[in-house]
């Protein structure tokens, strides 16, 4: 019977970790979709991926759509690519459903790479993480 | 008995997974819906506080539930299409109230347009209710 008990708990315990744990994944997804739609100047996926002053200052400037599919386009042209977003800390409130992360983005062109570090805020709202600040900390 | 345990632990799951409300967005989305469609019945069940008292004030005249439905979206006219965005949805410390800022786009014109919304929505009786609004 102690078995059994002992089995239950740690099946208990398994799963808590991985609703921890799961938060935390969602954040560096919905990083990576924001950085990419940011860097491949996709419009919609960009409000999808945005909350807060991000997603009021695109809603509400009807040149928000043009000015970033010039500015993905430009990117695409001179051959700059967003390699991959790299999550180096993540911290979350779960009672008021926030977070605070910092991350690097890493860009290529050609052999050169280089990388962005990040700090945004993001916020649980319509079921997804969504960032509703970012700024720029150091270039590397 | 190794069985019994996972049973157990399945049905604990199930269980926690049942007792959870749809998020205010969901609610708040119907709200939109029903203010849009004129549903009083719709959206007496999702009002609470002063917003249901101006429903239930109105009685049976439709032209006063129209003002009330108006209201709630701040719109004059009904818009054929819509969509809504959430700004915000900043929860209080205990997580039983939200303020959530909503933007409700839509077209006028053949133009996009966007209205915002404040509103406040706490759990009451089993799910969460417009409370206040701007």
């Amino acid at each position: 019977m102690s078995r059994t008990i002992e089995t239950f708990l740690i099946s208990l315990l398994l799963c808590s970790l991985t609703a921890c744990g799961k938060d935390e994944a969602l954040v560096e997804k919905a990083l990576g979709e924001y950085c990419r739609s940011r860097s491949e100047g996709q419009y919609r996926a960009y409000l999808d991926a945005t909350g807060g002053d991000l997603l009021l200052a695109a809603l509400r400037d009807p040149a928000t759509e043009p000015r970033m599919q010039t500015m993905g386009s430009n990117l695409a042209r001179e051959g700059i690519v967003l390699v991959d977003t790299y999550v180096t800390s993540v911290e979350i409130d779960s009672i008021k459903r926030q977070a605070t992360a910092v991350y690097l983005e890493k860009f290529g062109k050609g052999l050169k790479t280089w990388a962005v570090h990040h700090q945004s805020h993001l916020e649980y709202i319509d079921q997804a993480w969504r960032v509703i600040s970012d700024r720029t900390l150091v270039a590397r | 008995m190794r069985t019994v345990a996972w049973f157990a632990l399945l049905v604990l799951v199930s269980a926690s997974c049942a007792a959870g409300f749809p998020p205010p967005e969901t609610t708040a989305r119907e709200i939109v819906k029903a203010a849009i469609s004129r549903d009083v019945a719709s959206l007496t069940s999702r009002l609470s506080g002063v917003p249901l008292k101006l429903v239930l004030a109105a009685g049976s005249q439709p032209e006063k539930h129209e003002a009330v439905c108006k209201r709630l979206i701040r719109l004059e006219i009904v818009p054929a299409a819509w969509r809504l965005r959430f700004a915000r949805a900043v929860y209080q410390d205990d997580g039983s109230t939200v303020n959530l800022h909503l933007c409700l786009q839509y077209t006028r014109d053949g133009r996009l347009q966007l209205a915002e919304m404040f509103w406040k929505m706490s759990l009451v009786d089993g799910g969460w209710k417009l409370v206040a609004h701007d």
